[in-house]
């Protein structure tokens, strides 16, 4: 739905009047987006149902009997522009929005959506103060929009939903790195709301890791670090404050089933610099005395992956294998859209492992591009499910738009590469240090893309640090 | 005593530009309508059924086929260069009204 509300803006802004279909349930996202984009004028007209579990009987008579005549008479229909909603009634930075009781406060702000159904830290003048000490930026400097309500992330609201989720006024470098990545258009923050459901996963690495007490060893992804826990929790709480992006009663987040936050993961740069890897900072062109986040989609994860053996190959083929489960024929949409971002968080003793048998990164990523494979024809049908109806590769051969590899035969049973590009698979060393596990994360193509911030500390980090006495 | 609150608004302010909403053909006879899709969910095949219905109400009504306008829901390049284009083709082809589809 938002790809064609987005569609519908350019259509309206070119002077020519947009009628846009949606199927029910998405009536109400796209309205929503609607109004963000300025259209709130357009009209939609709902196929009611499902369309892909409907028959193709059902299908053809639904849109006789419903979507046909509904198009035929919102397109010669007047429209109600109706009044604009006002900017002005909406709350300044500084405003007190709400006044009483710890328990007043969680229930307001409950019943407004303003909370992710967790007890919230009341975001008092004062707390948010406390935040802004730990940056050089002014709190009204705009740091994006955020799609799909349009709103402003600014560097205020970054300590007001930093402070909401519990975090630490010192972490607010690290929330400001986070808010730079869900305002890249990269990362493309107005699908977050699609039905894939995918939720962002941010990556430290750095010195910020031990500074800051993250935990990167055992149960490096479980909730129990404040670090970890509290910053993954602001990425969701800021995406439904400031993108907008809320689950029923709300109508712009259609994850169908989705999944809960992901904490914070943090490299374990000891295990990683032992083997001499480069570190994931490393791998995205920073500095290694740098600290910097990477945000990205994750909307599977592998079962965990156990590996060992005499040879490199003895845990690449096992790798390799559970990736592919983890992937599966949803590898379809990495290469139609061209962007695939799987991650490889491998335990450090398998790390240690491979690195022994003389391999690095990149020869990790080359065989894992070379041997992740998936038929054609499971690829395709699997499109067609997910709602890919045109979805082909001899096709997109044909147009120029995949590599020629994709359509060799015209065999179905063909296997064809699930990963379009070895340099877009992430690495990154971390774990229980004492067991031979990695696990992977496979990303929603091109939406949430990996984008990466460095992490801006402020002139006075050492003299606010050591006023903290150095506790994080 | 319980301890009392004053709390601000974690909201951002939002920047809406609004847009305009145009006229509305009250007759489609012999106007041009163009059909842009997402390539999701059976597009052509409800594009088909919409043309039946509306040839039968509009006589002289024409229609631009989707694939003048690209995929507005492909890849990042694929979907700038068909939002980027879509004016240019929208004039080029004379449309009068657009229907897109198909949002789920």
């Amino acid at each position: 739905m938002p790809a064609v509300m987005r569609a519908s803006a350019v259509v309206e802004k070119a002077g020519v009047p947009s009628v846009a279909i949606g199927a029910t349930g998405f009536d109400a996202m796209g309205r929503a987006i609607g109004r963000a984009l300025g259209i709130r004028h357009v009209p939609i007209v709902v196929y009611p149902g499902v369309i892909l579990t409907d028959t193709s009987e059902t299908f053809r008579e639904k849109v006789r009997d419903f979507v046909a005549p509904g198009v035929a008479r919102a397109l010669t229909e007047r429209i109600d522009g109706g009044p604009a909603e006002s900017a002005q009634q909406e709350p300044g930075p500084r405003d007190v929005v709400v006044s009483g009781s710890l328990d007043d406060i969680q229930a307001a702000f409950i019943e407004r959506q303003w909370s992710d159904g967790l007890p919230i830290m009341p975001p008092t003048i004062e707390r948010v103060e406390r935040f802004l000490q730990w940056t050089d930026r002014e709190p009204g400097e705009v740091i994006g929009l955020l799609l799909p309500e349009r709103r402003e992330a600014t560097v205020w609201n970054v300590a007001v939903n930093g402070a909401m989720a519990g975090c630490r006024p010192e972490y607010m470098p690290v929330l400001l790195a986070i808010a730079g990545c869900l305002a890249d258009p990269k990362f493309r923050i107005e699908d977050a709301g699609s039905t894939p459901g995918w939720e962002p996963l941010a990556v430290l690495s750095g010195p910020l890791v031990e500074e800051l007490n993250f935990n990167s060893g055992t149960g490096a992804l479980r909730v129990g670090r404040q670090a970890n826990t509290s910053i993954g929790r602001f990425v969701r709480l800021y995406m439904r404050n400031v993108a907008g992006l809320r689950i029923p009663p709300g109508s712009t987040d259609q994850g169908a089933i989705a999944s809960g936050f992901n904490v914070v993961l943090a490299e374990n740069e000891p295990a990683t610099s032992e083997i001499e890897w480069p570190t994931y900072r490393s791998d995205r062109g920073y500095r290694d005395d740098q600290s910097v986040i990477s945000l990205q989609s994750v909307v599977s994860t592998s079962a965990p992956i156990y590996t060992g053996g005499d040879r490199a190959e003895d845990h690449l083929e096992t790798i390799t294998s559970l990736l592919v489960n983890a992937m599966g024929p949803w590898a379809y949409t990495g290469v139609s859209h061209q962007a695939w971002h799987p991650l490889l968080v491998m335990g450090p003793s398998v790390a240690r492992a491979l690195a022994g048998f003389g391999l690095g990164k990149d020869d990790i990523r080359q065989y894992l591009y070379e041997n992740a494979k998936i038929s054609a024809k499971e690829m395709e049908r699997y499109a067609w499910q997910v709602g890919s109806t045109s979805f082909n590769l001899a096709e997109r051969v044909r147009e120029g738009l995949i590599p020629p590899d994709y359509a060799l035969s015209e065999d179905p049973g063909r296997l064809v590469r699930m990963i379009p590009k070895a340099e877009w698979i992430g690495i990154v060393v971390a774990g229980n240090p004492g067991r031979n596990q990695s696990r992977a994360f496979v990303n929603n193509h091109s939406q949430g893309a990996s984008v990466t911030r460095a992490i801006e500390l402020p002139s006075a980090w050492r003299a606010l640090r050591a006023q903290a006495g150095g506790r994080s | 005593m319980e301890d009392r609150y004053d709390v601000v608004w974690p909201l951002g302010r939002t920047r809406v530009e609004e847009v305009a909403a145009n006229e509305r053909p009250l007759d489609l006879a012999g106007k041009t309508i163009g059909f842009i899709w997402d390539y999701l969910f059976k597009g052509p095949e409800m594009f088909e059924m919409i043309k039946t219905k509306l040839s039968a109400e509009f006589p002289g009504v024409r229609y631009v086929d989707y694939e003048v306008f690209g995929n507005i829901h492909g890849s990042d390049a694929e979907e700038k260069a068909s939002l980027s284009a879509l004016p240019e083709r929208l004039r080029e082809h004379g449309v009068d009204a657009v229907v897109l589809a198909v949002g789920a």
